[in-house]
């Protein structure tokens, strides 16, 4: 369709009249054209024109609403505060009553502490993973302490699956061994390395 | 005929100046920090904040509907501003370097948002999308005239907030950023082809509310 046949569709003008014509757009350039000839069209452009100043004065304003001078100081502030920040590490709140130095040492030796307690609760589970596999009858010698309260258990598991002899109220006990026992031999390990607050003020 | 409109586009599509006075700013300060000068490109960098803050949160705002959220959105801008100052290329414009920092956080925030919206209860919000402790009060002194353009300006909000993701950020930064579609495309990353078009779409779905009487 031809611009200079016919009206420009009022898409294109309410585009025209929204922003900045393009400098080198034959589109709008032919568009102008026509709306400077055209009655019509001009008027329609006119109308556009002053309708969407006017929507935007609006938007503005109720932006600014938001935004006086107060909060466009407050903002400034912030920023330069921000930047002024900038480079400067973290201020690192020490965990009360660790006794660790903000030294590069006492980040070696968290580090290290850390290290042990994975390396403990692996053995740890380990040993546990170990203890299902140990014959029964050595496994029930090896079981009145409380660090070996775990290995009751799996020896339970695999006596009641390999021998189906426990009776009912020997099984009760060994869970009730099992539920008392407070320290399984997974955990003793981490708990060793974990420093007591008390030990350490 | 009134000749108003083509004397209005015509000023519009005049050259602007190269330079803008937050362009030669900006160049101020990149060579500052550049020379190790960090102290005086902060101070310098306040008036840089000075110039385009306002237009800034009036993008922010009206596309993220929410006043919080535009003042951390263009405070977050600001300060990608300063650290990428470096890379701030001369021959282009810091308006539109800019917009292109601000649009992308604009859109991370939206979508940290609809995060939080998977997950949170969403305060009650008005039809205009304006929590409503943040909507306009309306003043009583207000002209009838200022009234009605201000219900269609609600009007018009409402609807913008309905078009598509693009075509909302293109008419948002044409409209109340003014700038041209080179110069949207330059900070959206969109040809210059493809914004007209999200234009013209967002134009037509908006036609209803700027009558038709073509």
């Amino acid at each position: 369709m031809s611009l200079r046949d016919a009206h420009v569709p009022v898409e294109r003008l309410a585009v025209l009249a929204l922003g900045p014509a393009e400098a080198n757009s034959r589109d709008d350039e032919a568009a102008l054209a026509h709306a400077a000839g055209c009655g019509a069209c001009g008027r329609e452009l006119a109308r556009l024109t002053t309708e969407l100043g006017t929507l935007r004065l609006e938007a503005a304003r109720e932006a600014d609403v938001h935004f006086d001078e107060t909060a466009l100081e407050l903002q400034r502030s912030r920023v330069l505060e921000r930047l002024a920040h900038l480079g400067h590490s973290a201020r690192v709140l020490r965990f009360p009553g660790t006794g660790l130095t903000r030294a590069h040492g006492g980040d070696v030796n968290r580090r290290w502490i850390s290290v042990a307690a994975a390396a403990g609760l692996i053995i740890g589970i380990l040993a546990g993973q170990i203890v299902h596999i140990i014959p029964a009858d050595r496994t029930r010698r090896a079981s009145e302490t409380s660090q070996q309260a775990s290995a009751r258990v799996g020896t339970a598991v695999v006596n009641t699956s390999a021998s189906m002899t426990l009776s009912d109220e020997d099984l009760l006990g060994e869970i009730d061994v099992a539920v008392q026992g407070r320290n399984p031999a997974e955990l003793q390990a981490l708990d060793a390395l974990t420093p007591i607050a008390s030990e350490i003020r | 005929m009134s000749g108003r409109p083509t004397v209005e586009l015509a000023a519009r599509t005049g050259t602007r100046p190269e330079a803008s006075p937050a362009s030669a700013l900006a160049r101020e300060i990149k060579d500052l920090v550049a020379a190790g000068a960090r102290d005086e490109a902060r101070e310098r960098f306040g008036g840089l904040v000075s110039l385009v803050q306002r237009r800034a949160l009036r993008i922010a705002f009206h596309y993220l509907r929410d006043a919080a959220d535009a003042d951390e959105v263009v405070q977050d801008a600001f300060v990608k501003v300063f650290l990428s100052i470096e890379r701030y290329r001369e021959d282009l414009s810091f308006d539109v370097w800019f917009t292109r920092i601000l649009v992308n956080t604009c859109l991370d925030r939206l979508k940290s948002r609809s995060r939080q919206q998977r997950w949170l209860v969403s305060p009650s919000e008005d039809e205009s999308g304006a929590r409503p402790l943040e909507q306009v009060a309306a003043s009583a002194e207000s002209s009838e005239h200022r009234l009605l353009a201000r219900e269609r300006w609600q009007r018009m909000a409402r609807a913008v907030s309905t078009l598509p993701d693009r075509q909302r950020l293109v008419f948002t930064l044409s409209h109340l950023g003014e700038q041209s579609a080179a110069e949207i495309g330059a900070a959206t990353g969109m040809s210059p082809a493809t914004v007209r078009v999200h234009l013209f779409r967002a134009m037509r779905k908006l036609r209803t509310l700027l009558g038709d009487h073509v």
